[in-house]
């Protein structure tokens, strides 16, 4: 029997905080700073600040890179603050979200008689590869800002806007999501919430009017370049209807293939009872991942994996509220009586036994596989070396500049125009080759593997000559061999010019 | 043939309707005799001429395109040639089946197709099946048309007593009785496995309807088991679990009817009897697993899914264009259309089609026009009228049926995670079933609530006539003015019958007995749409020995194989002569064996049943003595013309290995190395190098000291048995030609001893010097533990009817 005084809603829900922050804490020490190589586009944002050389990518180029400025600004606050290394604080803010979304879910949807099933969502969105292969977005703490700011919203409605506003300078699609806590807000209390979309308007203007004037622009170039990926074709990123067909493939990293269907349905079904059951944060949680749902495609914009977060955050709290769902309602079929005990139990068994245990393995494997996201020591291994082997003065190429260039501290031009917009016209042509000749860097990467991205410059016949072989990394798991090629400063490549039409990178 | 033999099929089949009948009075169950008249009625006008004509319920005039057959009678009207598996597939594994009985044995193993296969184990055999036990004191050729007539009245007559079950009177249960048991699921894949498992759903939902009370009979329980056990020995997984699905959400709405205390005791007693009708069928559900599992289909199936799952998951890339979601609904149209206007995309019976499939694979959920615009109706009307749960829950089905078939994004994953690939078309049995429970429900609703109602009826046989003319125009024929008599004949059948109902609900007003005419309305048309679909062959035809065949009957020995080039014979027709051949006829059969002789067949077609290579060394390997070639085939190289006639001529092959030899070089096949199909596709002599999994030392090649010091000579040959003498001075590999089913036991000297196996797929052991008594024998690992759960089974079943009832001392 447990005493009443253990039962009073704090000493519980600080029990839950407790088991999820022991979890959270465990799975985190587990991973490290392991992060996914966009995630350090931000993080090198925040290093260069924390080190005086400004809001910037590469010191001295003003470039509006990130879509994730707020983070990138508490990130840089925080490792002054603190001291604590820059990815290990970006962990630990995805753990908090988690954390936070977890445990507001719980204190919601107790109040309805469903705490139960929100405990279940938050411990498989703790435990979950899905999210911890992304630690160090900033989509995560977005959606938990959101949270936070749909549950004080009806007492606070100005801390509500700041805190949605903030969300908005950490990512913008969380504008979304700030609407949908306006438009929950006005549901319930069918009076226009004015003084918190007043707020997070305020909040939104101020961080667009900063960033005019920092960068020039007020939104990131980040926004062009992936439209004009989206461009590109299915072949190279998905979008419209391919994005969410893409984003169910990537549950892989959720659950094992043979579960992946069932997941994605139970999660679908237990949407219903998240919106219903899981109070305000259930609301905000399920409609932000519902109007996301419909905006990425209607948008064109092109899949990244992190774009599904809060879609696949819905989809856990969802799975436990369904399976939460099905239990009850089996239970209260079956009469309520010891039988009806075990009856559900065996219909539970048969119809949630093989999804969850291929859940639990993927995400047992996914937690305890000491190799998870080789691309990231592959790059840091890399990016150490040329930090160690680099030039004074000496810049990089590449497609996938994140971890590289947080790791080697070079300036590094993007192939993919993210943090270097030059690249755009000629992304925009499929000329790879003509954004590298438009200022050409003292070190060149290939990886065959990137296709064309690398391979159509490699295939020029003056990079032969204009280039030699420094290094190789190879990585078994990734079956990737990434070459460094060092500029013959003597030998002269081609001048700049115009991008050339081409039908795609080869 | 004697007017008994004539008679005999159409005796058999009202003796067994009888004993039906009896029992189900027994039971409770009892049948108006003019429904039973009905049935039977209905019975003789489709298979009348091969109930009491002689005729054989088979497409036998289709043999005439095979050499040694081309001088057979023709018939008067030709064959359905959409119905070329069940001459060529299924009436020989049945005959397999029934030749392992008459020889005393199991029917386990059927050494007469390719390099043999479980023969428990495939769906076309049926083993087990109760209707074909049911037939089984007939000949082969007779039982096929009273089990085909026996199929049809069990779905006539359950649909009726489940529908009179529901409440419904006899007029609607007779409709719906009608429409199920003549829809085109029923009647066109009559002799399918498909067509098996799909009559057993009026009877399953019957018994949960019965079962599931709060004081159930033993016998319900019974004929619960029963039904499963009839849905799992029928031999159709895909149509089997469209029934069972169907069964298990329709036990949950009776469950949620009963007490909330008594519902646990009540699930308890369903999963109870349906566990006893599945371990009855263990030893047949079992095999059908393993043999299934591993399939060619199975295995194209499975990279169909995992190409997809690649490049297109949840079928949502197929939807990012404008012109990809046209052609998406235009593709479903095709899947769709022929369930509900049949023939408006042609049918290749008469010639041509331009549907997705064929019209039995699209056509299956055709339950009648008569039917199709009362289920509409039923759902226009006002207020939830009579039994509207069970309304709702067929218009669910229904609604799920329809969607299985159209594959919308998301749902492709439902049929593809069955592996299946034919889930959605088979699931069409659900789709008939459901409109025509939902037809009777509405004529229910019409005899009782009918007058005023007619408003309600125009406006939805006009918007059906609409429907049915558009779908016409929105398909034309690729080939302008193909079939178009057909066409217009059955979309003018279509609007006929449409007229007729409204006329029959108009005058039904005064004269509410008029009402009777609608089940007779409905018949009326899927007779007409039903009776070209089977035309059966004549008695003359049913596999006569042709000379050439009887020369191979004659001359082939134990453990040798016959081909034939090119579509001259049929593969799997050999297994009736009691001869054996190389090739297999569809899919279903084991990857592993299609794999191995691929080489032998046209690149890129992927049929294992048309071969053109008579000189390669695949066909030594596996004994290939004879092939069979249309008359005036010029001798291959290498072989030796050794029978001619008008019809065909065989040629033998000197150079056939036995079914047991001894290769002189055993090479360890590598997964490193490459595929081992291209290794035997290469291989010139398997006499002089064979390919194994493992060698005898462990070495890469293992090689003989002494190839021509060693004998192996076949003693004895039967299709689960197998007995050579083996003499050898040194360890040798003793390599068959028999596919390495891991059923196979090997025992030396009595001693069982480990199986590998040689050059891809088949059977192999390694023996040590000396003189050895080696014999091969077929043990399914399957039908141990089958047999094993059936005598559970019948414990079971023996404690649930014989345990005393409470209160009995």
């Amino acid at each position: 029997m447990i005493p009443a005084g253990w039962r009073q809603p704090r000493v519980v829900l600080a029990a839950v905080g407790l088991v999820l922050a022991a979890l959270v804490g465990t799975v985190i020490a587990q991973r490290g700073e392991v992060g996914l190589d966009d995630v350090f586009i931000t993080y090198r944002y925040a290093q260069n600040l924390a080190e005086g050389h400004g809001f910037v990518f590469n010191p001295g180029e003003r470039v509006f890179g990130t879509t994730a400025p707020g983070f990138g600004l508490l990130l840089a606050g925080l490792h002054k603050v603190t001291g604590i290394p820059i990815p290990w604080l970006g962990a630990l803010c995805t753990g908090l979200s988690a954390l936070v979304l977890g445990l507001a879910l719980f204190a919601t949807a107790r109040k309805e008689g469903h705490g139960l099933e929100a405990l279940g969502g938050a411990l498989l969105l703790a435990t979950t590869s899905y999210l911890w292969i992304h630690a160090g977005s900033e989509i995560p703490f977005a959606l938990a800002l959101l949270v936070l700011a749909g549950l004080v919203v009806e007492r606070w409605p100005v801390a509500a806007g700041v805190l949605a506003g903030f969300a908005v300078w950490c990512r913008p699609d969380a504008l979304l999501g700030a609407g949908v806590v306006g438009l929950l807000e006005w549901r319930a209390r069918r009076r226009l919430p004015w003084r918190y979309g007043v707020v997070v308007g305020g909040v939104v203007a101020v961080g667009l009017a900063l960033a005019w004037s920092w960068f020039g622009v007020p939104l990131p170039s980040t926004l062009e370049a992936k439209r004009i990926q989206a461009s590109l074709g299915t072949q190279f990123w998905a979008s419209g209807f391919a994005f969410w067909g893409t984003a169910y493939q990537s549950l892989y990293f959720l659950v094992e293939p043979a579960g992946r269907f069932a997941f994605f349905c139970f999660g679908m079904l237990g949407w219903v009872p998240v919106l219903r059951y899981g109070g305000r944060v259930g609301q905000v949680l399920g409609g932000t991942a519902l109007v996301l749902l419909v905006a990425y495609p209607l948008l064109g914009v092109p899949f990244y994996t992190w774009y599904s977060l809060p879609v696949v955050i819905t989809l856990c709290f969802g799975y436990a509220f369904a399976l939460g769902l099905l239990i009850r309602r089996s239970f209260r079929f079956f009469g309520g009586s010891r039988a009806a005990v075990v009856v559900t139990g065996l219909v539970v068994l048969a119809v949630f036994g093989l999804s969850t245990w291929r859940l639990a393995a993927r995400g047992w494997g996914g937690l305890t596989h000491r190799a998870h996201d080789p691309r990231y020591h592959f790059y840091r291994e890399a990016g150490e070396w040329l930090a160690a082997n680099a030039r004074p003065g000496d810049d990089l190429a590449f497609v996938e500049v994140g971890t590289l260039a947080f790791y080697s501290r070079l300036p590094v031009r993007d192939q993919l125009g993210l943090v270097t917009p030059e690249s755009l016209p000629f992304l925009g042509a499929r000329d790879i080759v003509g954004a590298f000749l438009a200022k050409p860097t003292a070190w060149f990467l290939f990886d065959e593997r990137l296709g064309g991205f690398t391979k159509d410059v490699a295939a020029e016949p003056w990079f032969t000559a204009a280039f030699e072989e420094e290094k190789r990394f190879t990585s078994a798991p990734l079956n990737r061999t990434l070459v460094m090629h060092r500029r013959r400063p003597e030998v002269a490549i081609p001048p700049p010019r115009p991008p050339l039409r081409r039908d795609s990178p080869r | 043939m004697s007017v008994a033999g004539a008679l005999a099929p159409g005796l058999c089949w009202l003796l067994a309707v009888g004993l039906l009948l009896a029992l189900l009075a027994r039971w409770g169950e009892t049948v108006p005799r003019r429904i039973v008249a009905l049935g039977l009625a209905l019975g003789f006008l489709l298979l009348g001429p091969v109930l009491v004509g002689g005729r054989v319920l088979l497409p036998l005039d289709l043999l005439r395109e095979s050499a040694p057959f081309q001088d057979l009678p023709a018939a008067a009207r030709p064959a359905n040639p959409l119905q070329r598996d069940l001459v060529t597939q299924m009436a020989p594994a049945q005959a397999a089946v029934r030749a392992a009985l008459r020889r005393g044995e199991w029917p386990l193993w059927n050494a007469a197709v390719g390099a043999g296969e479980s023969l428990l184990g495939r769906p076309a055999a049926q083993v087990l099946s109760p209707l074909q036990v049911a037939a089984g004191p007939l000949p082969l050729g007779r039982a096929l048309g009273v089990e085909a007539a026996l199929e049809l009245f069990l779905a006539f007559l359950f649909t009726y007593l489940f529908l009179r079950r529901l409440g419904l009177g006899n007029i609607a249960a007779a409709f719906g009785a009608v429409a199920f048991g003549l829809s085109s699921y029923v009647v066109s894949w009559l002799g399918w496995p498909a067509a098996t498992a799909a009559v057993w759903l009026p009877v399953l939902l019957l018994a949960i309807d019965r079962a599931v009370v709060s004081a159930p009979r033993r016998r319900d329980l019974a004929l619960l088991g029963g039904a499963v056990f009839g849905v799992l020995t029928a031999g159709d997984d895909d149509a089997g679990r469209a029934v069972l699905a169907v069964a298990a959400a329709f036990a949950l709405l009776r469950l949620a009817g009963l007490p909330p205390v008594a519902r646990p005791g009540g699930l308890g007693r369903l999963v109870v009897a349906g566990l006893v009708g599945f371990t009855l069928a263990a030893p047949v559900v079992l095999a059908r697993g393993a043999y299934t599992a591993d399939s060619t289909v199975q295995s194209r199936v499975a990279a169909f899914v995992a190409e997809r799952d690649r490049h297109d998951p949840l079928g949502l890339w197929s939807f990012d264009s404008a012109e990809k979601r046209a052609a998406w609904v235009f593709e479903t149209g095709r899947r769709l259309l022929p369930s509900f206007v049949p023939d408006a995309l042609g049918n290749d019976r008469a010639g041509a089609y331009w549907g997705a499939a064929n019209v039995n694979e699209d056509g299956g959920g055709f339950a009648g026009t008569a039917a199709l615009l009362l289920a509409l109706v039923g759902a226009c009307l006002p207020g939830r009228g009579l039994r509207f749960r069970e309304a709702r829950f067929f218009a669910g089905v229904l609604a799920v049926g329809v969607l299985l078939v159209a594959r919308p994004p998301v749902l492709v994953e439902i049929a593809d995670a069955f592996l299946s690939p034919s889930l959605h078309r088979h699931g069409l049995v659900v789709v008939a079933f459901a409109v025509a429970t939902l037809g009777a429900l509405a004529v229910e609703r019409l005899q009782r609530e009918g007058r005023g109602r007619l408003g309600r009826v125009v406006p939805v046989v006009v918007l059906l006539g609409v429907a049915f003319v558009a779908a016409h125009r929105a398909y034309p024929p690729p080939t302008p003015g193909n079939l178009e008599a057909l066409r217009a004949r059955t979309l003018g059948l279509q609007l006929v019958t449409l007229g007729a109902v409204v006329a029959i609900l108009v005058v039904a007003r005064k004269r509410p007995a008029l009402l009777g005419a609608l089940p007779l309305v409905a018949a009326a048309e899927l007779l007409a749409l039903g009776l070209p679909v089977h035309r059966p062959g004549l008695p003359e035809q049913f596999f006569p020995t042709p000379p050439a065949l009887g020369f191979l009957a004659e001359k082939l020995g134990p453990g040798e194989r016959l081909m034939a080039l090119g579509t001259s014979f049929p593969p799997e027709l050999a297994a009736i002569y009691g001869l054996a051949d190389l090739r297999v006829a569809g899919f279903d059969h084991p990857a592993f064996y299609t794999r191995l002789i691929a080489p032998l067949t046209p690149p890129r077609q992927g049929r294992f049943d048309f071969m053109r290579r008579p000189d390669h060394p695949l066909l030594d390997l596996l004994g290939v003595r004879y092939v069979l070639a249309p008359p005036g085939t010029e001798a291959p190289a290498g072989l030796v013309r050794a029978f001619t006639s008008p019809t065909a001529d065989v040629f033998e092959r000197p150079q056939a290995l036995p079914r047991v030899f001894l290769p002189a070089t055993a090479e360890r096949w590598d997964v490193a190395a490459g595929p081992w199909d291209l290794w035997t596709a290469a291989n010139k002599d398997f006499r002089a190098r064979s390919l194994v999994r493992e060698t005898f030392d462990g070495a890469a090649t293992w090689r003989a000291a002494r190839p021509l010091r060693a004998t192996a000579d076949l003693r004895e040959v039967t299709a689960t048995h197998l007995r050579a003498r083996v003499e050898t001075g040194e360890p040798r590999l003793v390599a068959t030609s028999i596919f390495g089913d891991p059923g196979w036991r090997a025992l030396v000297n009595r001693e069982v001893v480990a199986t590998t196996v040689s050059n891809g797929p088949l059977l192999a052991l390694w023996v040590p010097a000396g003189r050895h008594d080696v014999e091969l024998v077929y043990r399914p690992r399957a039908l141990v533990a089958g047999l094993a759960l059936l005598a559970c089974g019948l414990t079971l079943a023996a404690a649930l009817l014989c345990a005393p009832r409470r209160g009995e001392s």
